[in-house]
C-alpha cells in the first residue's frame, strides 16, 4: 500500500539475517521472542536489526555486521557510550573482587554517600537493579509513611512493569489499580479534583519530570503544573515521587528536580546512573527514613559491587565533564540540522523534549505510517533513529557524529521523497 | 445491558451481517439465496433490530425495519440467544427455521445452514472464508461492544477516531472499521488507514482467532505485520477479544 508522501525504503541498503535467524530461534523457545522495550514489535519490524553483537561509543554493531550511529543508548542507559573506559575499569575492578558476597561492600556505602551529597534533598538512598523495583518500593514507602492506600499517577506515564503500573493488559486484575488514579499531564484542574476527591487517602503522586510517552510528544510541564503539583502534595500530606528513572543525571547533574523545580519527597533513579551497568536507585528525605526502613526491599544481586562501581564513576564523569551540558548542546544541534533536513526536503517535521532527550517525527501524521517510514531509511543508511519513542543523546556523539548522522538521514531523506 | 442482551446484538448485530458478506465469495450460499425478494426484521426489547433483505438476489443486512417485512419479534433477549446458539451446539444457529414457512423465506433455512458451516467449521474447501468471515464477526462483534457495553462509550472515547484495516492475500478483501462512525466493511478503505493489520496467511489468522498467536513473536517473523498506530491494533484486539468471548460455546 501507497504511504501518502513518503515512500518505503527500498531496497533496503542493509541486510537482517543473522537477526532474523536469531529471532525464528528466538520465537521458538522465548514468548514474543524477544520481549518488553527491546521488542521488533514496538519499532519496525523487519526494517530493523533484532540483536545486538557490540558497541563502543556512539555506534553499535548487530549481528550481521550492520554499524548504526545510535540515538536510543540501549533506550538510556549509555549516557557516556558503549564502553566508556573510566566506567568499565572500575567495574572490571570491582568484579575482579567478586560478585554476589554474603555482605554487602563499602561501595554500598560510598554511593548511598555520593548520592545524598550531590542530590539536594536527599538524606538516605537504597538501591536495586531496574527502576521498577524502585517505582514500586517508592508506593510503598509513601503508603508506610502516610497509612494511606491512593497513588496518582499521570496518564500515560511509563513507571515500569509491575501491575500497578504496566503498559501491558496480561495478567492483570481490577484490584491491581484499585488505588492507582491517573490524570492528564499538565491538567491541574484534573490533580486538583483527584486530591479533592479522595482527600485523606492519597499516599503520593508519582511524576515523571516531562511527560515522554511512547507513541506521542514528549511534553514539559507548565510552571502551573509544578507549583501544583509541589503545593497538593504538601497541603494533603502526600508525597511527591519523582520517577527520574529515564531523565536522571542526563538533564542536570543533580537530579532533574533541580531542572524543573519539583521539590520531591522520594526521587528514583536508574537509566543514567551507572552507563549500562544494572543499577537503580531511590533516596529521600529523613523524615521519611524510618518508614522506608519498614518496606522490605532485597534481590539477589543488589549487593552487586561491579555497577555500584560504574556508579561512582559514571556520577563522577557526568559532574566533572558537565554532561549534562554536553549532551544539550549535542541534541540541539542534532535537532536543528534535523528540522533543516526536513525543510530541504519538503517534509514539515516536529520536535520535543529537552534536546538531551530529543524526539523528532512527521507532521501530520496520526498513523506514525510517515514517521515510520522515515525511521526505517534512517536506519537503512545507518542511523538508529525509534519511530515511536523518544531518543537519547549521548555523550560519546562528537560534532562529526552528529553531523555524519544528518548526512545518512538527508540521503535516506532523498530517498523516500525523490 | 445484561450479558444475555449483549449476546443477543452481537448475533443480530455482529453474526447475522456475515451471511450477505460471505454469500459474495461462497456460490453455495449465493445459490441458496438466490430467488424472490424477501425482507425480515428481527427484533427485541432494548432496540434491537436488523433487517434481512434479498433483493435482485442480493442479501444485505442493515438496521431499520421498513413496512411490508416478514416481522420477528422476540419478547426477551434471551430468547434470541436461545434461537440463535441453540443447545448443546457450537457458537451459531442462525434461527431461520422458525421462518420457512414464511413466503419466500425458506431457502434461508439453506442458507443459514450453509453459514454455520462456514463459521463453525475449518475444512479446508472454506478455511479462508472461514477465517474471514470469523473476522468479520469479531470486528462487528467490537462495534456492538463499543455502542452497546455499558464500558463502550469511554472505552470507545479513548480509543480514538481511527481507521483499521485487516488483510490476508488469502481473503477475499480487506476487512475495515471505521471508529469514527464504527462503520465496517470490506475492499479498499474510504480513507487512509491509522493502523493496518496484515496476516501473511490463513495459520496466522487462525491463531489469532483462537487466541493462540503469540503476536510480538508473529510481527518480529513477519507472519503478522502491522502498519501505522501500534497500540490501536492492541487496544481494539482486546475488545474483540472481550467480545467475541461472549460468543463462545462455554458463555451459554
Amino acid at each position: 500500500m501507497p504511504i501518502s508522501g513518503l515512500k518505503p525504503p527500498t531496497p533496503l541498503r542493509l541486510n537482517f539475517f543473522n537477526s532474523q535467524s536469531l529471532f525464528r530461534r528466538a520465537a521458538a523457545v522465548i514468548p514474543g521472542g524477544i520481549y518488553g522495550h527491546t521488542t521488533p514489535a514496538a519499532t519496525i519490524p523487519g526494517a530493523v536489526p533484532y540483536f545486538a553483537a557490540s558497541g563502543q561509543g556512539c555506534r553499535y554493531r548487530d549481528v550481521d555486521g550492520n554499524e548504526f550511529i545510535d540515538f536510543m543508548g540501549g533506550y538510556g542507559p549509555m549516557v557516556l557510550g558503549y564502553h566508556h573506559p573510566e566506567v568499565e575499569a572500575a567495574a572490571d575492578s570491582a568484579r575482579r573482587l567478586g560478585a554476589a558476597f554474603n555482605h554487602p561492600t563499602s561501595l554500598l556505602v560510598e554511593l548511598a554517600e555520593k548520592l545524598t551529597a550531590r542530590i539536594d534533598f536527599a538524606e538516605w538512598a537504597v538501591f536495586a537493579k531496574n527502576g521498577a523495583d524502585l517505582t514500586t518500593w517508592a508506593i510503598m514507602v509513601a503508603r508506610e509513611v502516610t497509612h494511606r492506600p491512593k497513588i496518582l499517577k499521570i496518564r500515560g506515564a511509563y513507571h515500569g512493569t509491575h501491575a500497578w503500573c504496566t503498559p501491558g493488559h496480561g495478567g492483570l486484575i481490577a484490584e491491581d489499580r484499585a488505588h492507582i488514579h491517573d490524570f492528564p499531564f499538565n491538567d491541574v484542574a484534573a490533580l486538583e479534583a483527584l486530591f479533592a476527591k479522595h482527600r485523606g487517602q492519597v499516599a503520593g503522586l508519582i511524576l515523571t519530570p516531562f511527560h515522554h510517552p511512547a507513541f506521542a510528544d514528549s511534553a514539559l510541564p507548565t510552571p502551573e503544573f509544578i507549583a501544583a503539583a509541589n503545593r497538593l502534595c504538601h497541603e494533603h500530606g502526600a508525597l511527591l515521587i519523582l520517577d527520574d528513572v529515564r531523565c536522571g543525571f542526563r538533564l542536570t547533574v543533580d537530579g532533574s528536580h533541580t531542572l524543573y523545580g519539583y521539590t520531591p519527597d522520594l526521587a528514583v533513579y536508574c537509566k543514567a546512573l551507572a552507563n549500562g551497568h544494572s543499577i537503580s536507585a531511590c533516596v529521600g528525605r529523613s523524615p521519611h527514613k524510618a518508614a522506608a526502613s519498614r518496606v522490605f526491599l532485597t534481590g539477589s544481586y543488589w549487593n552487586d559491587p561491579a555497577p555500584m562501581a560504574a556508579a561512582l564513576a559514571t556520577l563522577d564523569i557526568i559532574a566533572r565533564d558537565n554532561i549534562p551540558a554536553r549532551l544539550s548542546a549535542l541534541g540541539q544541534r542534532f535537532v536543528a540540522g534535523f528540522l533543516s533536513l526536513g525543510e530541504k526536503h519538503g517534509i514539515r517535521l516536529i520536535s520535543s523534549g529537552p534536546p538531551a532527550m530529543p524526539y523528532v517525527r512527521v507532521a501530520d501524521d496520526p498513523s506514525f505510517v510517515r514517521t515510520q517510514a522515515l525511521c526505517a531509511a534512517a536506519v537503512a543508511h545507518g542511523v538508529f533513529l525509534h519511530p515511536h519513542h523518544n531518543w537519547f543523546m549521548s555523550a560519546a556523539h562528537a560534532e562529526p557524529d552528529i553531523d555524519e548522522a544528518l548526512d545518512r538521514i538527508g540521503r535516506a531523506l532523498a530517498l523516500i521523497t525523490k | 445491558m445484561t450479558d444475555t442482551a449483549l449476546k443477543a446484538a452481537l448475533y443480530l448485530e455482529a453474526v447475522l451481517p456475515a451471511l450477505p458478506l460471505l454469500a459474495a465469495h461462497d456460490a453455495p450460499m449465493a445459490a441458496a439465496l438466490a430467488g424472490p425478494d424477501v425482507a425480515l426484521s428481527f427484533s427485541a426489547p432494548g432496540g434491537l433490530s436488523t433487517r434481512l433483505a434479498i433483493t435482485n438476489n442480493l442479501p444485505a443486512v442493515t438496521r431499520t425495519p421498513k413496512p411490508g417485512d416478514a416481522r420477528l419479534w422476540f419478547p426477551t433477549a434471551g430468547q434470541v440467544v436461545r434461537a440463535f446458539d441453540g443447545a448443546g451446539r457450537f457458537a451459531l444457529a442462525v434461527p431461520f427455521g422458525n421462518v420457512a414457512r414464511l413466503p419466500r423465506a425458506g431457502r434461508l433455512v439453506v442458507a443459514g445452514k450453509r453459514l454455520e458451516t462456514l463459521l463453525n467449521t475449518r475444512a479446508d474447501a472454506h478455511l479462508a472464508l472461514h477465517a474471514w468471515g470469523s473476522l468479520a464477526v469479531g470486528i462487528r462483534a467490537a462495534v456492538t461492544w463499543l455502542r452497546r457495553h455499558p464500558d463502550g462509550p469511554g472505552t470507545h472515547a479513548r480509543l480514538g477516531r481511527g481507521l483499521v484495516v485487516f488483510a490476508c492475500p488469502a481473503f477475499p478483501a480487506p476487512l475495515w472499521l471505521d471508529l469514527a462512525t464504527l462503520e465496517t466493511g470490506s475492499g479498499e478503505p474510504p480513507q487512509a488507514f491509522t493502523v493496518r493489520i496484515e496476516f501473511a496467511d490463513l495459520a496466522t489468522v487462525i491463531a489469532e482467532l483462537d487466541h493462540q498467536l503469540d503476536a510480538p513473536a508473529a510481527l518480529g517473523l513477519g507472519t503478522l505485520r502491522i502498519t501505522g498506530y501500534l497500540p490501536l491494533a492492541e487496544n481494539l484486539g482486546l475488545i474483540m477479544l472481550k467480545a467475541g468471548n461472549l460468543l463462545k460455546p462455554n458463555n451459554h
